[in-house]
């Protein structure tokens, strides 16, 4: 593959890479090395996309650690930001202050 | 190969600098018209006149630093900070040491040139310091962020994580700084150590860091984080913590506590709870930079997105600029464009090769950017702190 990457997916093991720039709707995420999904939202310039789906309430990967779970489910292509992902610390503040 | 400087101590420095060091803003002006005399000697000092045990151990361990090769004690001679007991620990090391206490030595002038001759001696007896070899595993490398934007989590720390997990796999001591930008990870973090007690470590260091944040109302995650692309807090203190790589986390220091092996360490900079509650942990990067050479790092990895200027005393600082844009603006400030993986022109494979080979470099006498336009900060407020050894 011989264009240049528009995502980076920090360490292998996440399920998420992070947007090298705006990727419109319906464009192909290219990973250094691989083809990515095609993107199903825009993402804009460092944010997320799922690289794989992610059912309700698992966790969503980057840095090789989990940073959010999926409040929905996710799919391939998808943007991942607060409406479909959760903070695992603050959910469990809200439900320690309920 | 790097030729380091051996000290009698036992530990081996890649510079060889004169410390001035002012024990309150009293003796500041005259120490640093002694060091405008030679490059080679480095002024700073605590300004505070009533001693600080934080303080007056900071300072006595960046004299012992393995980059010092002698240290002048400026006083004023009425301080709280004790001058003799510094430069007897200091003289313990095997480091020539002298003591200027300016009332004594007659005001300005005559302190100055008393130091000026002092400080002259000094350096040539510095200049017969034996040379040795040093490898990688005989260096310390330290890492802190600032000046940081939306590139920081994605470019310029993960390219250094990826250069500490090549120091750490040829045998270097590596320390990252900011429990407080792991906030909300005390669990992710704690996961790291390497045995249950470095795990007991991790898992208070970071939560007594979430109880400090919480006490000065620095605990969120804001609206300009959510524009830049970050979800969670974990997202965003993960993106701090990326700079330390992926082995296992062997120990917590204090401020001023070296390492005592080799691999990954923690540095707690947060204030221990006192009656003062004085002390912010990182009123600004500088002193989070020394506090990192005051753990011994022979050097300093310093990440970036917006862009910064600033060296330190002592240890070259390394900028690294994960922001192309800023990189282009910046230049002659920067000393490693990370910003090539945000231009897709470069992995953080690559990167952090490319980082861990300038280390070697700059150890074995390269000059870091800053330290070539001499840039010489520093920073030393009071704080309280118990060492992790006596706790």
């Amino acid at each position: 593959m011989d264009r240049k990457p528009n995502a980076l997916r920090i360490s292998a093991a996440d399920n998420v890479a992070v947007a090298l720039s705006d990727i419109a709707a319906g464009a192909g995420v290219a990973l250094a090395g691989e083809d990515g999904p095609v993107a199903r939202d825009a993402i804009p310039f460092a944010h997320k996309v799922a690289l794989e789906p992610i059912a309700r309430g698992a966790a969503i990967r980057k840095y090789g650690v989990e940073i959010a779970f999926a409040t929905v489910d996710v799919a391939a292509g998808d943007w991942v930001h607060q409406q479909n992902a959760k903070s695992y610390f603050m959910a469990r503040r809200e439900a320690r202050e309920q | 190969m790097i030729l380091g400087y051996g000290r009698a101590d036992g530990s081996k420095g890649i510079r060889n600098v004169l410390l001035s060091i002012h024990t309150v803003e009293c003796s500041s002006f005259v120490s640093q018209q002694i060091a405008a005399s030679d490059p080679r000697i480095h002024a700073l000092g605590f300004p505070g006149c009533y001693s600080n045990e934080y303080a007056a151990r900071l300072m006595t361990a960046l004299a012992t630093h393995p980059n010092a090769g002698g240290v002048l004690l400026v006083s004023l001679g009425c301080e709280g900070t004790d001058a003799s007991a510094m430069a007897n620990a200091i003289a313990a090391s095997g480091r020539p040491v002298e003591v200027l206490r300016i009332q004594e030595a007659g005001g300005t002038e005559n302190t100055i040139r008393a130091g000026r001759q002092a400080a002259a001696r000094m350096l040539e007896e510095m200049e017969r310091a034996p040379r040795v070899p040093m490898s990688v595993a005989d260096l310390v490398v330290g890492t802190e962020c600032g000046g940081s934007d939306a590139t920081s989590g994605i470019a310029a720390n993960p390219a250094v994580g990826r250069a500490f997990d090549l120091l750490v796999d040829a045998g270097a001591t590596v320390i990252i700084e900011e429990t407080l930008e792991m906030l909300g990870c005390a669990g992710i973090v704690a996961a790291r150590g390497a045995s249950a007690e470095v795990k007991r470590q991790l898992q208070a260091a970071v939560e007594k860091a979430e109880q400090f944040s919480l006490r000065i109302d620095q605990f969120s995650i804001a609206p300009g984080n959510h524009e830049g692309g970050l979800t969670t807090i974990e997202e965003k203190s993960m993106g701090a913590f990326a700079k330390c790589g992926t082995r296992p986390v062997e120990g917590v220091v204090k401020v001023a506590e070296k390492p005592p092996g080799k691999g990954l360490y923690v540095l707690d900079s947060v204030p221990d709870p006192s009656p003062f509650l004085f002390g912010y942990s990182n009123p600004n990067d500088s002193e989070g930079i020394l506090d990192l050479i005051s753990c011994g790092s022979h050097l300093v990895l310093f990440t970036t997105g917006r862009g910064s200027v600033i060296g330190s005393v002592i240890s070259p600082v390394l900028k690294v600029c994960g922001n192309p844009k800023t990189y282009a603006r910046m230049s002659g400030d920067m000393d490693v464009n990370a910003g090539r993986i945000v231009t897709g022109e470069a992995t953080l494979d690559e990167v952090g090769r490319e980082i861990f080979d300038l280390v070697v470099e700059v150890a074995a006498g390269k000059p870091a950017k800053a330290e070539a336009l001499g840039h010489r900060e520093y920073c030393i407020p009071y704080k309280t702190q118990e060492l992790c050894a006596n706790v």
